[in-house]
Formats: C-alpha cells, structure tokens, sequence
C-alpha cells in the first residue's frame, strides 16, 4: 500500500497564500469577487471554488502583544470518512490508493449529504451546477508521481507531501522540535487522516478546527442501524403476513342467508 | 332482527366516499413511490432502481416531488378521518385486548364502528410519521434554511420513520387484500357487500340500517 500524507506545519507558514492560487490554477477553478471585512482573511471560507485557503487570525500573545495564526485549510481526507458514508450514489465519493477521498462530479446529485455528515464542513454546494466539490489531495497529480499543487509551490516547506508513515514521523520530531504547546494533529482521529497538522497552538484556538472530530452519533444510527433495521422491517412484514395467511388463513365474510357469519 | 338476516348479503353498500378514496389513493402512490425511490437512495446496492428511473438525479427528483404529493395529501387524510381516527371507545380497548381476534383464540371481537381499532390505531401511526417524514423530508431537501444540528438529525430520523413504516405499510396493504377478502373494495368504488360490513364494521351497519327506515 502505498499510502500518502500531506503535512502542514504551520510553523513555518508566512501566509503568502501560494497555495491558494496554485490549486486554482492546477484545478481550473476561477477567481472570486471578495469584499474586506476587515482583517487580511480573503476570502472568507471554501467555496465551490476555493478547495483551500489560508485562515488568518490575530490572537493574544499573552504579552499585550498580537501573535498572526496562518492554518492552510482543506479537505483531510479521513481514512474513515463520513461524506463516504453518507453519499446515496455508489462510487461518487471514492478513496484512491493514496488515500485521498475523490467527489466525482459527474456523479454527484446534489443532495449534500456530505457537507452536514462532514466533521469539518469541508464539501461545498454549488447552486449553479447543483454539485458538491472540494479538495482532491491533486490525486490525478500524485497517480502521476507529482506531488499536489499546493505543496509544490509553497515556498517556505511548510506543505509537505510524501509517505505518510514518514511524515507522522517528521510531525512528531517537529512537535518536538517546536516544544511549549505545539503539537501535531490528525493522526489519530477519523482512521487517521490524510492531511494532518504540526501546531504550535493547541487545537481549540485555531478558527474552524474542530478539537474531537468524529462521525457523528446520528450517522452511525442512520446508516449502522436504522439501514438495516428498515430491512428487516420490510423484510419482516411480509413474513408476518405470509406466516398469518397459511396458518390462519383469511377473514372471509359468509354470504348464507340467515346466517350470523363473524360469530 | 329478521329483516336483518333475510337481506341478501350479496347487498352492496357504499362504505367510503369518493373524497376519501381519493385522498387514500394519492396518499398511497405517493408513499409507494417515496419507499421504492427512498430505498434506492438508501440503499446503494438497490442500484438498479437508480436504472429504472434513469439514474441517480432523476431519482432524487421522483422522490422529492413524490414527497409533496405526500405531505399535500397526508394532510387531507389526516384530516378526513381525524373524527373517527382518534376516537377510542371500551370496545375498541376489548377489541385490541384480542388482537382484533386476528392472532390468538377465535375470531369473535367485539363489533367495529366503520373504524375498527386496528384502524385507528394506524391512523394514529400514519398521522405520527406523516409529521415526522413531511418535516424531515423538507429539512432534507432545502438544508440551507435550517441549521446544521437540525439537517444532521433530520438524516436519521428520516431513516427512522422508514423502520416504521415498511412493515407497518406492508401489513396494512395485507390486510387491505389478501387477510380479508372483499375489503379492497372499499377503496375500489367504495361498495362492500352486506356480509362483509356485517364481520368487520357490525356497530356501523346497525346504524346504517337504522338510518335507511
């Protein structure tokens, strides 16, 4: 198996927003008008053709001081993902070898399913085609042995892309490395993701980064559970109503004059 | 008494109205339609009902509009038997005390009104799950006007409603036909014979004839 990892560590991110534009430009995917709202956040989350962008945050240093938090966020293509329980179509959310978790468009219906069972919010609907898109770990690039767009381009090394055992390898001695509150993220949860984290913060103070992602209770109820259990209730009814007929056969009325059928 | 038992009960007499099955009618292929396409939505190895509609989008829109037809003519039937539906007597709690005579012992149970107790029963059932799928259903389709706690939830409860349903609608549809000949004509015309309203709806053919005097 020749299982592949993106490492983002954030450390080293000076928010240049390369990434950005080199997954629009390898993706095809157009520019958006953005408005200011009054911090360097732009845009201001994914959209149907954004598949990632840089979160800009300003907090407290703790010193009077302002610190600048840069986080690339995009899909984390879950070994165990939710989006890929929830979809109604077969094969229109796949894994590839690598591990990246694909929407295929010509597939998709629309139903969105996979935004409200994603832990992250990650895919987005787009009302013009009806369709749901995100991130695709560049997996048409890395099939190809190229690594994906947006960590060929950055230019400080703070996107990594390679074998995952050796980049779980290079988080932990980054951590490390970083000491305090750093710590890496990613590895554990959802099956192990595909894109995983070296942050210096601890997790709750990153925007939009859940601190215990899971699959939801309500999906594994829908889908572990009540899937079957609507089967067997079919499945069930019919028996039911078929034990009943041969063994007590039907309620027919009795048409003889005077008699007092039913009685 | 005697002129009772000396009508032919070969007599046909108009048990439903033509509103009622009309709204039965709408109600019941809206809800066949809504469980084949829901199980080729759930199910990802029904793909060939995903075929017969013409894939998997075209599928999406039977259900979803199949679901309005549902929800518009649910509430006509939820409406129409409201009355009878949910008006329970001493004889109806006798009545189901023995499984409306269907499962154990003999088949003597206290005669029905033109609702029986199993009948109101599943009225009550219906009506429940009509709610419940109407309101999940939407939160389903139009996600967007709700929050994402709410469409979660929705998912599965949606889900749950079709656990119910299916065996419940099954048997139903079996007791409609098959478990008690010359009932389905009720809902086909509306006219039973006599013998047949005398076994299932005794209490209501009484009136009945009162009223015909």
């Amino acid at each position: 198996m020749n299982e592949k990892a993106m490492l983002v560590d954030v450390s080293n991110c000076t928010g240049c927003r390369g990434c950005q534009v080199a997954c629009k430009s390898w993706n095809a995917l157009p520019a958006e008008q953005t408005r200011n709202h009054g911090s360097y956040q732009n845009p201001q989350g994914l959209s149907p053709y954004t598949y990632t962008l840089i979160r800009f945050q300003e907090v407290d240093d703790g010193r009077g001081g302002v610190k600048w938090l840069f986080r690339n966020d995009k899909c984390f293509h879950c070994t165990d993902p939710g989006c890929m329980k929830a979809c109604p179509v077969p094969g229109c959310i796949f894994k590839t070898p690598e591990g990246a978790v694909v929407i295929d468009p010509e597939k998709c219906i629309g139903c969105r399913y996979c935004y409200y069972t994603c832990p992250f919010n990650i895919p987005q609907y787009d009302e013009q085609t009806e369709k749901m898109s995100k991130c695709t770990l560049c997996h048409d690039r890395v099939a190809n042995g190229l690594i994906p767009a947006c960590a060929k381009t950055c230019p400080t090394g703070a996107i990594l892309f390679g074998n995952r055992e050796d980049m779980i390898n290079k988080a932990y001695s980054r951590a490390q490395e970083l000491g305090g509150t750093a710590s890496v993220y990613g590895d554990r949860f959802l099956g192990g993701t595909h894109v995983m984290y070296v942050l210096t913060e601890p997790p709750g103070v990153y925007a939009k980064l859940p601190e215990n992602p899971q699959i939801s209770t309500g999906l594994v109820l829908w889908k572990e559970v009540l899937k079957p259990l609507s089967i067997a209730s079919l499945i069930g009814g019919i028996g039911a109503c078929f034990l009943y007929y041969i063994i007590k056969g039907p309620k027919r009325p009795e048409f003889e004059e005077g008699d007092k059928s039913g009685e | 008494m005697n002129n009772r038992a000396k009508t032919s009960g070969h007599e046909l007499i108009e048990v439903t109205n033509t509103f009622e099955r009309l709204v039965h009618w709408l109600f019941a292929v809206s809800c066949i339609l809504l469980f084949i396409t829901g199980f080729g939505l759930m199910f990802q190895t029904l793909n060939m009902i995903a075929g017969f509609f013409g894939g998997y989008y075209p599928m999406k829109y039977v259900h979803n509009i199949s679901g309005l037809v549902f929800v518009a003519s649910g509430l006509f039937a939820v409406i129409v038997w409201f009355k009878e539906g949910t008006k329970f007597t001493v004889n109806d709690i006798e009545w189901l005390s023995r499984a409306g005579g269907y499962l154990w012992a003999n088949r003597i149970v206290p005669e029905s009104g033109r609702f029986n107790a199993g009948q109101k029963l599943y009225y009550l059932l219906k009506s429940v799950t009509w709610i419940l799928m109407s309101i999940t259903g939407l939160i389903i389709w139009f996600p967007f006007l709700f929050s994402r706690v709410m469409v979660s939830n929705s998912y599965w409860l949606h889900a749950l409603g079709v656990a119910v349903l299916a065996g419940s609608v099954i048997i139903h549809i079996f007791l409609g036909t098959f478990g008690n000949p010359g009932s389905v004509q009720s809902m086909l015309g509306g006219k039973c014979t006599r013998a047949w309203v005398r076994l299932q709806h005794g209490r209501w053919l009484r009136e009945y004839d009162s009223k015909q005097k």
